[in-house]
């Protein structure tokens, strides 16, 4: 109980960093994960519903980056921003933009291996009978999309999840600079290393509650949309 | 004429199709018949374009390919009304499709379910819209694959009729699959019976069904009993 009302204080407290670092935490999670579905779901959908050759590696390859460790994504986007590195000269190292590159880089293979998964389901049995009834490709694909909206609606979940929970990748690139790029993962973990368990728990109930909040709103706007599943 | 020649098909190492030769004649009716795995879907879906064959070559003459109607085994019914669900088979530039659609829902017994989603349609339901939405379209190569082995005796009933219409209305050129030898009696012509990706017998309803003087074909035949008594056709 102490760690909830810890929690509430800090969340509607005098606490200006805290919201500051929420801010910046939904600020990346969000962008991240539009921008990775963005590619990703159109891609997967593509993919789940073409047969190609080279399909099964292409697969094979997404679901190995599925599982990529953020520190390896983080390592990469470190080198590529990094003032050596081919996009230093941007200086973009140590910024939220950074981080929402690597949250991209975490996130699209995952929106392309549901989409896939999800659109593969079906693709073959809605592929017959579309062209049985002489349905053109546009009309196929559209259908489709019908078909799998409420799962593909998910894979933006999914991704939220995966975005706003991640630390490895935030802190590398990130730099969990004070009032910049301080998000909620990387402050617990300083909270933590400096011995401050009560608030790095309380950091963590916080976070959870907002993921909470934004699954439950999303959740609603995908029942407004298409109706309940 | 739809003509296959030397078309072969295999899934995987195994060959599920192997047919030297084979026509058929426009505005005929022809029933395929044979045991589980006997290559009858695999036809089906290499004359429908949904598959491609391994070896061989398959002529369907312009016109023809054009208006080619393809029901498989599995049809699948969209998520929304049973009414949209055969209206999508019409075009949108064409007049009156929903009446269209309304009067085939009708002649297959589902004009009280016009408005039910077609996800919570029953297997036989499902069946006889995918059905409906074959006959809003005019085809002359009507590909049907087990058109009623979910449904029920009344509806195969209507399936079958309905079937017969829109034969005598297009002269379409029609090959079913069917586990059912009395329904390939009622409705082909000439019948194609395959085992094992091969074409064992070829030729007149009556003549397969009851003179076949092929042992296989027979085994098959009598294992299979018709249904009911022998009418000459």
């Amino acid at each position: 109980m102490e760690v909830i009302r810890e929690a509430f204080l800090l969340l509607f407290g005098e606490n200006g960093e805290l919201r500051q670092i929420i801010g910046v935490t939904l600020q990346m999670s969000f962008t991240s994960t539009i921008i990775s579905t963005c590619i990703g779901i159109p891609l997967g959908v593509f993919i789940g519903m073409r047969q190609f050759r080279g399909k099964r590696l292409i697969l094979r390859f997404t679901h190995t980056l599925m599982g990529l460790p953020p520190v390896v994504a983080g390592l990469l986007v470190f080198f590529l921003l990094s003032r050596s590195g081919p996009l230093g000269q941007y200086r973009l190292l140590y910024s939220v933009t950074a981080m929402v590159v690597a949250q991209v880089l975490l996130i699209t293979p995952i929106a392309v291996g549901l989409s896939s998964s999800i659109v593969s389901a079906q693709a073959p049995l809605m592929r017959e009978t579309a062209l049985g009834m002489g349905l053109s490709k546009g009309r196929q694909l559209l259908y489709t999309l019908y078909e799998c909206r409420r799962q593909l609606f998910s894979v933006l979940f999914t991704g939220f999840g995966r975005a706003i929970s991640e630390v490895g990748a935030a802190q590398l690139v990130g730099g969990n600079v004070q009032y910049k790029t301080r998000v909620m993962t990387t402050a617990i973990v300083l909270e933590t290393n400096k011995g401050n368990f009560g608030l790095a728990v309380a950091l963590g109930v916080i976070l959870l509650i907002i993921a909470f909040v934004v699954t439950s709103v999303a959740q609603r706007l995908q029942e407004g949309l298409y109706g309940k599943a | 004429m739809v003509r296959l020649e030397n078309v072969k098909k295999n899934y995987a190492s195994r060959c599920v199709l192997d047919i030297p030769q084979l026509q058929l004649t426009p505005g005929r009716r022809y029933a395929l018949i044979g045991p589980n795995g006997s290559g009858k879907s695999t036809l089906l879906r290499l004359l429908a374009g949904t598959l491609l064959p391994d070896e061989g070559s398959i002529h369907i003459p312009d016109v023809c390919r054009q208006s080619v109607g393809y029901l498989p085994q599995k049809p699948y019914a969209y998520g929304f009304s049973v009414l949209k669900n055969v209206c999508i088979a019409l075009s949108k530039n064409q007049s009156s499709a929903d009446e269209r659609a309304k009067r085939a829902l009708d002649e297959v017994g589902m004009a009280s379910l016009l408005h039910a989603r077609g996800g919570t349609l029953s297997g036989g339901e499902a069946q006889r819209m995918a059905f409906a939405r074959m006959l809003v379209q005019e085809r002359s190569l009507l590909l049907l694959d087990e058109p009623t082995s979910a449904t029920d005796i009344a509806g195969t009933q209507l399936v079958e009729e309905a079937l017969l219409r829109y034969y005598k209305k297009t002269g379409c050129t029609l090959l079913f699959a069917t586990h059912a030898l009395a329904q390939a009696e009622r409705l082909a012509d000439e019948i194609i019976l395959l085992d094992h990706g091969r074409i064992l017998e070829f030729g007149p309803t009556a003549e397969v069904l009851y003179q076949s003087e092929n042992e296989q074909a027979r085994a098959f035949l009598n294992f299979w009993q018709l249904e009911k008594p022998i009418t000459s056709n």
